[in-house]
């Protein structure tokens, strides 16, 4: 089940994860807002998208988590706690794809991870958000209710979005000879 | 990245991680009480003696103005100015206390993991990560450029650039080409040199020390943060 990595393989994640940190700055006008969830709302489509690409050409267990990592890292910088959230939402969307599929070869489970990657991160930033605004648990369940619901919603459903443009920029790619996964 | 804000002389970056998240951990939680400007300012003083002026400055001044700007938008719709500060003590409180860590250059923390013998692989991802973002965004530029050549107007007011079709077609899937490409040609680049990431033995060129410069930084950011919370104590009984 489990295959070294190469530095390919890492190379390749690397330069992934600074195209999505690029796109992760979309989130930069909203950072402040008090929305529960509206940062990874904004973000979450090209997020899952670039997993997506990365799990197709790479497709290791631990690509994944490796991915969230290396996300994470310019976070590390600008937001500690961030860093955190990613790696977590990564890791913990990893065990879960793998724990159903055991390998990334069918799309089914590369859809699971990337999907789920976005989506965890949304109740992972809870205790997060509640810190960090000063809320209490209370206060998205009555007074934000409406807008926590639809902003979850907002991230399942671009981050579901998101992976299957992935899947679809990937098969051009395959198509066209240049996201051949490595080991073929 | 950032380098406009490394220092000259930068705090050991495991100390700065910790000092940077310590205080932020306890920054955000005491942000309600007006003491949190007194740590902020003590705070900020430990920063400029050792050197992290520019960061500093850059930070104070752009969170300190995000959160006067959205404190006063939320106190005009709320018609309540009472709690006005808040919303600017919370934003200086994420500037002021991520200081440290913005000012460590990123060379200066793979140096330091690398020391303690965290994988080679994983190390050098994080440096590419860091390092690839201005090369990502030139290409980004370029990939615009073009778009612009083939009569697709990219300005951000323009409603072609957002059309699907175009954003798909003559943005994205370029955009992974040229990863694609960029990441084959570093790959092959660091093949050639007989990187191996398996490998766990490495010099390190620069090792990076704990002084003694570093633990007296470690020791009065605890200083301010037991007096920040022993204040949120007192007010609290």
């Amino acid at each position: 089940m489990f295959r070294k990595f190469k530095a390919k393989d890492i190379i390749f994640l690397a330069v992934l994860a600074a195209v999505t940190t690029l796109f992760g700055a979309l989130a930069m006008p909203v950072m402040r807002s008090e929305l529960f969830g509206i940062q990874t709302l904004v973000t979450c489509l090209f997020y899952s998208l670039f997993a997506v690409i990365g799990l197709r050409k790479v497709g290791k267990p631990g690509s994944l988590t490796l991915f969230g990592l290396l996300t994470g890292f310019p976070l590390l910088f600008m937001a500690p706690v961030m860093f955190f959230n990613n790696f977590l939402g990564a890791l913990l969307a990893e065990i879960i794809a793998l724990g159903i599929f055991r390998s990334y070869e069918k799309s089914a489970a590369v859809v699971t991870g990337a999907s789920l990657f976005m989506i965890l991160t949304v109740p992972l930033s809870l205790p997060f958000s509640i810190w960090l605004n000063g809320s209490s648990y209370d206060h998205f369940i009555h007074g934000q209710a409406w807008q926590t619901a639809l902003i979850c919603l907002g991230v399942v459903v671009l981050s579901v979005a998101g992976t299957l443009l992935g899947l679809k920029v990937a098969g051009e790619m395959q198509k066209a000879g240049k996201l051949r996964p490595y080991g073929e | 990245m950032f380098e406009q804000f490394h220092a000259r002389r930068p705090v050991h970056p495991l100390a700065a991680f910790f000092c940077s998240l310590l205080s932020l951990a306890v920054g955000m939680v005491c942000a309600g009480s007006p003491w949190v400007f007194a740590y902020l300012t003590f705070l900020g003083a430990v920063y400029l003696t050792y050197g992290l002026y520019t960061a500093l400055l850059y930070m104070t001044i752009g969170m300190g103005a995000f959160g006067i700007i959205t404190g006063g938008i939320t106190a005009l719709m709320n018609g309540n100015l009472d709690r006005f500060w808040i919303s600017p003590a919370r934003c200086l409180v994420i500037g002021v206390c991520i200081v440290p860590m913005l000012a460590v250059p990123p060379a200066l923390l793979i140096r330091c993991l690398n020391q303690m013998k965290l994988p080679r692989g994983v190390t050098l991802g994080m440096l590419i990560t860091v390092r690839f973002l201005p090369t990502i965004w030139g290409e980004v530029s370029q990939i615009r450029a073009a778009m612009r050549t083939r009569g697709i107007d990219t300005r951000l007011n323009s409603f072609r650039w957002y059309r699907p079709s175009n954003l798909y077609r003559a943005f994205l899937i370029p955009l992974v080409m040229r990863t694609v490409n960029l990441s084959d040609t570093l790959s092959l680049s660091v093949e050639t040199r007989g990187f191996d990431p398996a490998e766990r033995e490495a010099t390190v060129y620069h090792p990076v020390g704990f002084t003694r410069r570093d633990g007296i930084f470690v020791a009065l950011t605890i200083l301010a943060v037991a007096a920040m919370l022993a204040v949120r104590g007192g007010m609290g009984r």
